[in-house]
């Protein structure tokens, strides 16, 4: 059922989503409860599988751990606990451990709003949502560019990286190194190369350097139920947790 | 005036930027409804020569398609009327789904949008894959990507079709069931190709570039079927020839 809801209906109720996520205190623990609550229902309803919204979130924990996890011992305040490496004398504070605890379960909610988004909506679909939402629309062409071509520099890449160990003997690691970065160099080219017959292909049938979009989609009832239930929602989940 | 030639190249000369003259005084005349085969050995200048039908290059001398002459002002209109295959489906599919792939060019043809619906459904049932609107071209067979290029170019219902290596890279069924497809094509073919077999196939007539200059052009029969000026310049007699002669 989510998957059928309009594109743009969708984009922006998870925006909203994410607003809302990103302005809640962090001691509103009900409300952090409420997003979840929202959220892994509307996956659950759309049939995500659990696992792959898990994975999708797991992604992003190593960019949540890095800039967060040093939060909790450079934050001044009232130190919860303190440890000693030798020299080194570490100590923990609540106000850090609160603005890490800020970081991760509001950016945990985030990601798990975009993979709602993305797990049922067409990448196609998503591009015209974004367009007919105002996103520019070479952007919009840009990305559609990104998802076309994207595997396809990568099997060339993999392609390469076979001919190149079918080639090694082995051993020297520098040696691998430098192949790979001939490598690089080598894809970009390639890539340009693409790139203008892809031109040429516009050219030939007719592109003059405007970007004309497809007819736009129409709402339906279903769109507006949608937007409007999931608001409540995530206006509710902000309410319960105050200003 | 029924015999003026559809496509009227006069002493069409290009170099390339690098200083690569891939085009020297080429004039070739073809007719409505001629399926015309341009052979030659790599680098003779063939898929340089269907750049110029579009006016994606531009080179010295005349170019006129349909009687009018290629130049900066009548891009759409020669664009609607040459329809551009090109060797790699990669280039040409460059949209998210066949649907824009195939719709694109009407969109800038400026195409009212039911019959673009229409018209990609037509050009989708020409080559056998409708219900393929929503499919990524990425997940696509070889052959299918092939035909898919195809309709993104009977979709604009050019009255030339011109084609640069139609046949690479297919298994040789896909390449038959190619073939057939272009048979029932309707208008004007020119295809630049390697494979002779083709041309033999599908084209009564042949021109034979060589060094970016046309070296002959005749009947298919009559030129592919020279075995001396075939091997002058690295082409061989096609086997379907070869065997029609009895050699």
């Amino acid at each position: 059922m989510v998957h059928r809801v309009d594109p743009r209906v969708k984009c922006i109720a998870m925006a909203a989503g994410v607003l809302f996520i990103v302005t809640t205190p962090p001691r509103a623990y009900s409300s952090f409860v409420l997003y979840a609550l929202t959220i892994l229902s509307l996956l659950t309803i759309a049939r995500v599988p659990l696992a792959f919204a898990g994975t999708r979130l797991l992604l992003t924990l190593p960019f949540v751990l890095v800039i967060g996890a040093f939060i909790p011992f450079v934050k001044e305040g009232e130190i919860a606990g303190s440890y000693s490496l030798g020299a080194l004398k570490l100590s923990v504070t609540y106000s850090g451990l609160l603005l890490f605890w800020n970081i991760a379960i509001k950016s945990a909610l985030s990601v798990l709003c975009m993979v709602l988004l993305t797990a049922t909506t067409r990448f196609d679909y998503l591009l015209r949502g974004l367009c007919s939402l105002g996103c520019p629309r070479l952007i919009v062409m840009l990305l559609s560019f990104l998802y076309r071509y994207l595997f396809l520099v990568s099997d060339d890449l993999m392609r390469m990286q076979r001919a190149e160990s079918a080639r090694d003997p082995g051993g020297r690691w520098w040696f691998t190194v430098k192949a790979f970065a001939r490598m690089v160099g080598v894809l970009f080219v390639r890539t340009y190369e693409r790139a203008e017959r892809i031109y040429l292909a516009m050219c030939s049938r007719g592109f003059d350097g405007t970007i004309i979009a497809r007819d736009a989609m129409a709402l339906r009832r279903a769109d507006i139920v949608f937007l409007v239930s999931v608001m409540i929602c995530f206006g509710a989940a902000r309410g319960a947790g105050g200003v | 005036m029924a015999d003026e030639p559809i496509i009227e190249i006069r002493s069409l000369s290009f170099c390339y930027p690098d200083g690569i003259r891939a085009l020297d005084d080429v004039t070739i005349e073809i007719h409505r409804d001629e399926a015309v085969g341009i052979v030659g050995p790599n680098g003779a200048g063939k898929s340089t020569l269907l750049l110029h039908l579009n006016g994606l290059l531009r080179g010295t001398g005349s170019v006129r398609i349909m009687g009018m002459e290629v130049n900066g002002h009548n891009m759409r209109e020669i664009r609607q009327a040459v329809g551009l295959v090109f060797q790699d489906p990669e280039d040409q599919l460059f949209t998210p789904t066949v649907y824009d792939d195939v719709a694109f060019g009407l969109l800038y043809a400026r195409v009212p949008p039911p019959e673009i619906n229409a018209r990609v459904e037509r050009a989708l049932s020409a080559v056998g894959l409708r219900g393929f609107e929503s499919r990524s071209a990425h997940h696509l067979s070889f052959g299918e990507k092939k035909k898919v290029s195809l309709a993104t170019v009977l979709a604009l219902e050019p009255g030339i079709i011109a084609l640069d290596e139609p046949t690479s890279n297919l298994d040789p069924g896909s390449r038959d069931e190619f073939i057939r497809l272009l048979g029932s094509c309707k208008g004007t073919k020119i295809v630049a190709t390697h494979d002779l077999d083709l041309v033999v196939e599908m084209c009564d007539r042949v021109v034979l570039l060589s060094g970016g200059k046309v070296v002959a052009d005749g009947s298919t029969a009559e030129i592919l079927g020279d075995r001396s000026l075939m091997e002058r310049h690295r082409l061989k007699v096609p086997l379907t020839l070869r065997l029609r002669q009895g050699l």
